[in-house]
């Protein structure tokens, strides 16, 4: 800015000589102007940085959480990375007058279809997909069990029965606006089963030929268990039946196994 | 209305006299080891109560989700139920800012300061909190 301003008068000064009066007034008004211009420079240079700073947390944030879950979920983070901005934009949009935290249904299951095409390219193997989905779905499971108590306010249930009807009245209809039916009671009462007509994850897929151990929608088995985990249930979950198999209907297993204590504080036995 | 057990102790932990009438269930130990346990619990509790306290008296409020994520808040003692308070610090804040960052790891001290200025926002501004009664 400086040299821009000598430079500035030394034209002036080569075109005719000026009077010291008229050099000192044409400086304080340039100094005027650089006044507004250092301002104006400051604030474009603090805007930068913000967006520096900005964009710099958010791909820590997706580091971060990348590695929070597992290498798998990088390969498909980064594959699908026009989707996961279009789902931004579009929550965005939604925001106005709408519930934000609903989302199109049809790009989540898109987004879905995505996550497990990509695993299958990776692993190439149905059983290790499966493992991957389980996993994933359990990292979500343990943190949206919070989610799920924060809004709901349910207190700690009495029997395995009335966790059954939670998971399903309560549960599945504030994230996947579903009901399942429960039905096929173990006698000893440790073991149902959650009977899904229309599972929103496999709305416009077909399994190809050749993929009879995936298990596509593997994910819920995940959530479930890691939330269930996190109010001291140890749950056995997995899929029997799937209408992507071509059965009547799909059905999650859920078996309890045993209940979890609280973690005894160290020092004590 | 009913009672299940009564109990009484010397200062040295002796159990002098136990008696009970509706009791429902059993501890499923000796006598005397249940005994050593009830004593065992009250006196860790004064102990406990005399040495975290405060000042001299508080009162403690303790809130449990079903998560098992406990939430304690020692206030005076005009302060009435607070349940509600400690349910909006758990669903609006730990939920809100700890378990929907994707930074933050779950089983560790909570870094976010977003987390810490709100919850100090939050409390500031109770009803509760400025009243200096005493």
């Amino acid at each position: 800015m400086c040299l821009f301003t000598t430079k500035w008068i030394r034209q002036k000064l080569q075109r005719r000589p000026l009077t010291w009066k008229q050099i000192e007034n044409t400086v304080s008004a340039d100094r005027a102007n650089f006044k507004c211009v250092t301002l104006l420079m400051l604030a474009m240079i603090g805007l930068f940085f913000s967006i520096i700073s900005a964009s710099n947390f958010f791909f820590q944030a997706k580091n971060d959480s990348i590695t929070n879950n597992s290498i798998s979920g990088l390969e498909v983070k980064t594959e699908t990375g026009d989707c996961s901005f279009v789902f931004r934009i579009m929550s965005r949009q939604s925001n106005r007058g709408v519930d934000p935290r609903k989302v199109n249904g049809e790009l989540f299951t898109l987004t879905y279809g995505a996550l497990v095409a990509q695993l299958l390219k990776d692993y190439e193997d149905d059983e290790e997909v499966n493992k991957q989905l389980e996993k994933m779905g359990y990292n979500i499971g343990v943190r949206l069990i919070e989610d799920f108590l924060a809004r709901s306010n349910v207190g700690r249930c009495n029997d395995f029965r009335e966790t059954a009807d939670i998971i399903s009245k309560l549960g599945f209809k504030m994230y996947l606006g579903i009901t399942p039916a429960i039905s096929n009671w173990s006698p000893a009462g440790d073991e149902f089963s959650l009977m899904i007509e229309n599972n929103p994850l496999t709305d416009f897929v077909e399994l190809p030929p050749g993929h009879s151990n995936l298990n596509f929608s593997n994910l819920l088995c995940g959530v479930l268990k890691g939330a269930l985990e996190m109010v001291q249930m140890d749950v056995d979950v997995k899929f029997v039946q799937d209408q992507l198999k071509g059965d009547n209907i799909t059905e999650v297993r859920l078996k309890f196994i045993r209940r979890l204590e609280d973690a005894i504080p160290a020092g004590e036995d | 209305m009913t009672v299940y057990t009564f109990y009484m102790f010397d200062r040295n932990g002796v159990c002098l006299h136990y008696t009970e009438w509706n009791r429902k269930k059993q501890s499923g130990m000796s006598k005397d080891e249940e005994f050593k346990l009830m004593y065992g619990m009250i006196h860790s509790i004064k102990s406990f109560v005399s040495r975290i306290s405060p000042t001299d008296l508080y009162k403690l409020h303790f809130y449990e989700t079903p998560s098992g994520i406990k939430l304690i808040m020692t206030t005076d003692l005009n302060v009435g139920n607070i349940r509600d308070v400690l349910h909006t610090i758990y669903s609006n804040f730990y939920v809100e800012y700890v378990i929907r960052n994707p930074v933050c790891e779950l089983g560790q001290p909570i870094t976010s300061e977003l987390f810490q200025t709100k919850l100090d926002e939050y409390v500031r501004g109770l009803s509760i909190f400025p009243t200096r009664v005493s």
